[in-house]
Order: structure tokens, then C-alpha cells, then sequence
């Protein structure tokens, strides 16, 4: 990124054909760092809720059947699979017109 | 100090129907009142600014419940998790109608989520109204602090209760039809050509309705919770609501008659935040109430944090009211005026 900057500034980025390649092909990293550093926040504070005071195991609803909670993941699963596909619809689209001429 | 929280929670509460009430009933009216593509992109224009930062008041509503009644929060949101699941899902596909609709030329597409747009702006009022009522009916809490509760029982309001009874119904077409005409005179203010025309005409029906309905929810609350009524006499605060209730609804049909739209629109306003902060001044202390026993129900001072937790948190709180009260007095500021027909930015 630096490098890239680096040729930005002096005008030669658009003409580095390799380092273009490089960031094009970067694109899915910033996806995968957030939903990674979701993962090692959450994953990586088991057993515990709040850390050190609650136990995730205690901080459960009693009330709330555990088939509500298979409905509602799966629920949501289903939402963003939809919303997901979508998006990689709109996306691939917009990928395929290119850029345009002139704004 | 519990009764600075219990307001706050009331206040944000009610500004988040009166703020995200108004693009809901846009929402809901847009496929009757702008029939051409230009009009139903002049709609969302006129929403356009406002509909994301009015849904961060239900956000702000829940993270002072988190933060001073703890209590409340846990009881509500495991006693409707499914309720809470609709509510979540509706604004998704709200937003996500929005924001895909421009991506495609294609009709059908438009169509399709000009319709989704329309079904989740509709489902929003209904399940807010019968949250409503469901507040003011109680819920079975028991000794515990919790409650479980039903979709629906034998439809009365009497144990066992459900999520939806004949009262709580008649609550989510109130808020359905308020908050329709709350969006209709939105549009009627903030738009012009055939838009305009049309809310006009559907705030003026509208406003028979919601009369209507507000004189039917008012009698029907007498006898579910009579509580509320015998409070009236000793909260001050519900007169002054009850006056922003009566003098709203007025103000807004004679708005609505003498072509004065800011008028109507805040005459709405006022209605909104008077009927709730009338029935929020009639329900303290009581945030849930019980119906298996009075002893169980939730109060601003059983259910509270500890006092070190809303003291330290009323001081960000004072801090950011404004802060976020004067967002949106800018964002009032640069979006002034109308959107006119064929102007989509925003």
C-alpha cells in the first residue's frame, strides 16, 4: 500500500502494470480482516461473556427455547444468503460495465 | 436520579416513533401517492437524509435500557425474542429496499422492491403499536423478573395473556393509521407536483382515521389498565401531554385545511409525542407491568443499575442529547425546502 501511494503521488501507479494486478487481486483482504477480527474478539473470549465476570454458559436466556434461536439463526442465515447473492449480483454487474468514460 | 432514566428512556422512545414514523408512513404510502418512477424517487428523496439516523434512536432507546434498566431489557428481550426478531428483520429488508432499488433500470425489479419497501414500512407501526399495548396491558411476570409470553392465546386481555389480544391489535392499526398520516403530511411538506396533491388527500382521510381509532385505543385503555387513569390526577406531565395530543391533532387538520403544511406536519409531531408522553407519565414508575401480580411488575427503582453506573452515565448522556439533537437541527438546515419532482439528490 505504501509503494502504491508511494506511485500515486508520482503519477506513476496507472503505468505499474504488476502492482496493479497486486491491489486488484487484494480486494477480498479488508472483508476478511473485519470478519476475522470479529472472530478472534468473540471466538477468542470463550467461556466467557463479559471476561472474567460472566461465564457465557450463565448468561443465557431461560425462557427462550432453544428452537426459537435454531429459527431466528437460521432465519438470519437465509436473509444474508439472499442479501449475499444479491450483492455479488450487483457487484459482478458494476465489475462488468467498468468504469466510466468520464464522470 | 431513576426518574431522569425513566424520561430518557420515554423521550428517546418517542422521538424514535415521531422521527422513524414519519418515513415509515412515507414508506407505506409511496406505491399510492407517487404512481411514476420520478415520483417514487422524489419519496425517497424527501426521506432519503433522515431515515437512517432516525432508526439510531431505537438503537439509543435500547442502549439506555441496557445501561439503566438492565432489568427491563433482559425481561423484554427474552419475553418477545421473536417479536424483537420481526422488528430487526423489517428494518433490514426497509433498508435494504432502499438502498438496491436504484442499482437496476429493470421494472420488475424496481416494482419488487418498491413492494418490500412498502410491506416492511407497514409491519413496523403494527408490531410497534402491539408493543405498545402490550406495554400498557402488562405482561405475565412472575417473581423471577421474567416472563414468557405467547403469539397469541384466546385474544383477550386477561391471563393468559398473549403478544397479540383485541387491544393490542387495535393498537398497531392506531399506530398503522398515525403514523401513515404522520408520513402523508410529511410528504405533503416536503413535496411538490402530483406527490403533494395525493398526501394531501390521503392525510385528510387519514386524520378521520386516526381520530378515530385514537378516541377507540383511548376508551379501550381505560379497561385494560385502569391504573393509567386513576395516575392521571397526580402527573402534571400527562396534562401537558395529553394538551400536545388534543392540540396536535387539531393543529394538523388545520394545517391540512388552509394549505399550511409545516403546520400539519408538526401538529403530527406534537400528537405523537403527546400521546406517548401521556401515557409514559400515567404508567410511572411502572416500566412492565405484571399482570399475575403488581408486586412483580418492573419499576424505574426495582429495576434500575447501580446508582454509580446512572450517574456516571447521565454525565455522557448530557454530553451527547445535544450533540445529536444538533445533527439533526443541521441536517434539517441543509435539506430545507422541497424536494421538487426530477431532483433525486440528496
Amino acid at each position: 500500500m505504501g509503494l502504491a501511494a508511494l506511485l500515486l503521488w508520482r503519477g506513476m501507479l496507472e503505468r505499474t502494470r504488476p502492482l496493479l494486478w497486486a491491489l486488484m487481486l487484494a480486494f477480498p483482504f479488508p472483508f476478511i480482516a473485519n470478519s476475522a477480527g470479529w472472530m478472534v474478539a468473540e471466538l477468542g473470549r470463550q467461556p466467557w461473556l463479559v471476561f472474567g465476570l460472566l461465564r457465557t454458559a450463565d448468561g443465557t436466556s431461560h425462557l427462550v427455547h432453544p428452537g426459537q434461536t435454531i429459527f431466528t439463526a437460521l432465519g438470519f442465515a437465509g436473509l444474508y444468503l439472499v442479501l449475499g447473492l444479491l450483492y455479488l449480483f450487483l457487484v459482478a454487474r458494476e465489475v462488468a460495465h467498468g468504469p466510466a468514460a468520464q464522470e | 436520579m431513576e426518574m431522569f432514566w425513566f424520561w430518557t428512556v420515554a423521550v428517546v422512545m418517542a422521538l424514535y416513533a415521531m422521527l422513524d414514523g414519519f418515513d415509515f408512513g412515507a414508506g407505506i404510502l409511496h406505491l399510492f401517492v407517487a404512481k411514476t418512477d420520478a415520483e417514487r424517487r422524489q419519496v425517497l428523496a424527501a426521506i432519503g437524509p433522515w431515515w437512517d439516523g432516525n432508526e439510531v434512536w431505537l438503537l439509543a432507546g435500547g442502549g439506555t435500557l441496557f445501561l439503566a434498566f438492565p432489568k427491563v431489557l433482559a425481561a423484554g428481550f427474552s419475553g418477545f425474542y421473536l417479536a424483537m426478531f420481526l422488528v430487526i428483520w423489517c428494518l433490514i429488508l426497509r433498508g435494504i429496499s432502499i438502498e438496491f432499488r436504484s442499482h437496476l433500470g429493470d421494472g420488475l425489479w424496481r416494482a419488487f422492491w418498491d413492494g418490500m419497501f412498502a410491506l416492511a414500512s407497514a409491519a413496523m407501526p403494527v408490531l410497534l403499536g402491539a408493543a405498545l399495548g402490550n406495554v400498557v396491558r402488562g405482561v405475565p411476570l412472575d417473581g423471577s423478573g421474567f416472563f414468557n409470553i405467547p403469539l397469541f392465546t384466546h385474544w383477550d386481555v386477561t391471563n393468559p395473556v398473549g403478544i397479540l389480544d383485541w387491544y393490542t391489535v387495535l393498537m398497531g392499526v392506531f399506530v398503522l393509521a398515525a403514523l401513515s398520516c404522520h408520513g402523508a403530511l410529511y410528504l405533503a411538506w416536503k413535496t411538490d407536483g402530483p406527490v403533494r396533491d395525493r398526501s394531501r388527500a390521503a392525510a385528510l382521510r387519514l386524520w378521520v382515521a386516526t381520530v378515530a381509532l385514537a378516541l377507540a385505543a383511548t376508551v379501550a385503555t381505560a379497561r385494560v389498565n385502569p391504573d393509567i387513569y386513576a395516575r392521571l390526577p397526580h402527573a402534571p406531565l400527562a396534562w401537558l401531554g395529553l394538551a400536545l395530543y388534543a392540540g396536535g391533532l387539531l393543529a394538523a387538520i388545520a394545517g391540512l385545511r388552509t394549505g399550511r403544511d409545516l403546520l400539519a406536519f408538526a401538529g403530527s409531531s406534537a400528537f405523537i409525542l403527546g400521546i406517548l408522553a401521556a401515557t409514559a407519565a400515567c404508567l410511572f414508575p411502572v416500566m412492565l407491568r405484571s399482570t399475575l401480580d403488581p408486586a412483580w411488575s418492573l419499576t424505574a427503582y426495582n429495576a434500575s443499575a447501580g446508582p454509580y453506573a446512572l450517574k456516571a452515565g447521565m454525565r455522557w448522556w448530557l454530553a451527547a442529547f445535544p450533540l445529536a439533537l444538533g445533527y439533526f437541527a443541521w441536517l434539517g438546515w441543509v435539506h430545507r425546502g422541497k424536494v421538487e419532482a426530477g431532483d433525486y439528490g440528496h
